[in-house]
């Protein structure tokens, strides 16, 4: 297990992908080297995060053989070739953040088992496709139907795995928001980015944003497949929290994203200027809302100043800010704070829970000034 | 309660649909790499830094 403050090893060897770091090889879990978030609120394809949860993937699809099957609790099944979806529905484009649910677990304290991700298994591209809804109402969704299940190709290695399923109540499928996306920032999806079709969830934890998504169930009755009821729970309680050791904690399934928001254009310790006005920079989002405001201390908490927000490419979109400090001779630690505009706040104490998940506690980091 | 409103939506009305792209010819680059055969090899943990290709960052990169 690699621990904070040690190394971590980068690789060009996977198809389609530039340097990533490597967590591990199958399945292939590939983290954003950070400074990517830089360079702007888009994450490269050839740079996005990679994870997948069974090891089986399959590294030959045949677009035009392709489909992606409707069926359960429908009037009409259906079997849609990528080029029907392409053509026969009406097209959507949206700006998304897609991450892990287990971003940053390499930060929990104690440690927790599972990929030991820093802050680079997220990333925000500009998604096209067509929504769920228009899929489901070609197919006629049965009256009373409770959930909509997904599932990809990736398999486990013993037939006694779970097939991955993830279900999203009816009501939430219909939103008009979810989406079938084939194509990120312009391009179609990499292979190992989830080629050719992907669920798009918006504000959701991306363990629902099923890959090489080719199979819509539609339930009567709520979905009890295990990685519903057994897999990705948190504490149902303030920030996902609990003590370790504690029992009797009541645990929910995870599901929306809370706000974060993070420095990309200086490194911890870095030596900058002092007395001197320097530029900091990150980006935020605002997890299921937009994004209120993004206040930047420079005084360990005692004071914040707002930041300028850049340009707005919706409300579940990655946004820059920026701000201008003048450090101090000697360290200054810089924390940054978000808010969404559902009143949401990042914490100033980090959360803890047994499997790593939905960490977005302010962020701090300490400047020299020389 | 899930909102309805998208920030950021276009939609396009795919135009001559019946089948196929070939009603939308700006759909004819996409359409073609979609329908292609994507074959790729997943190095494995022998091969995923070839000689002198090794390189590390820190952890706390951020």
């Amino acid at each position: 297990m690699p621990f904070e403050g040690g190394q971590r090893d980068l690789t060009d060897s996977f198809p389609q992908k530039g340097e990533m770091i490597l967590l591990r090889t199958r399945p292939p879990l590939l983290e954003t080297p950070f400074t990517i978030f830089d360079h702007g609120v888009f994450t490269p394809n050839d740079q996005f995060y990679v994870r997948w949860r069974l090891a089986n993937i399959p590294t030959q699809i045949d677009g035009a053989a392709f489909r992606l099957n409707v069926h359960g609790a429908v009037k009409r099944e259906l079997s849609l070739r990528l080029t029907e979806l392409l053509t026969n529905f009406p097209r959507v484009e949206l700006a998304a953040v897609n991450q892990c649910s287990g971003n940053s677990r390499e930060f929990f304290a104690p440690p927790v088992a599972g990929g030991q991700w820093a802050n680079g298994a997220m990333g925000n591209a500009l998604w096209t496709g067509v929504r769920l809804r228009d899929i489901l109402d070609r197919a006629g969704v049965k009256a009373g139907s409770a959930a909509v299940r997904l599932h990809g190709l990736d398999t486990g290695v013993i037939p006694a795995t779970p097939v991955f399923m993830k279900s999203l109540h009816v009501d939430h499928a219909r939103d008009g928001e979810v989406m079938v996306a084939y194509a990120m920032n312009g391009q179609p999806l990499p292979m190992v980015n989830e080629f050719p079709t992907r669920l798009i969830v918006p504000g959701w934890y991306s363990t629902y944003w099923v890959k090489m998504l080719s199979d819509i169930e539609v339930l009567a009755q709520p979905d009890d497949n295990f990685w519903m009821v057994k897999a990705y729970l948190v504490p149902d309680t303030p920030h996902a929290s609990m003590e370790p050791g504690q029992t009797g904690v009541p645990m929910a399934p995870i599901s929306r994203m809370v706000p974060r928001s993070i420095i990309t254009n200086l490194s911890d310790d870095q030596h900058v200027p002092a007395e001197r006005p320097l530029t900091v920079r990150g980006i935020e989002f605002g997890g299921d809302a937009g994004v209120r405001d993004v206040r930047v201390s420079a005084d360990g908490g005692s004071t914040w100043s707002p930041a300028r927000l850049g340009h707005d490419y919706g409300k579940y979109s990655f946004r820059q800010w920026e701000i201008r400090l003048t450090p101090k001779r000697g360290p200054t630690v810089l924390q940054v704070k978000a808010s969404n505009t559902s009143g949401i706040v990042q914490p100033a104490m980090a959360n803890w829970n047994p499997g790593g998940y939905i960490r977005n506690v302010i962020e701090s980091m300490t400047v020299v000034g020389a | 309660m899930r909102h309805s409103t998208l920030a950021l939506l276009t939609v396009v009305t795919a135009a001559g649909v019946s089948d196929g792209y070939a009603g939308s010819p700006a759909d004819a680059p996409l359409a073609t790499a979609l329908n292609r055969i994507v074959n790729v090899t997943l190095p494995d943990s022998h091969n995923v830094f070839p000689p002198g290709k090794a390189r590390t960052l820190p952890t706390r990169n951020a």
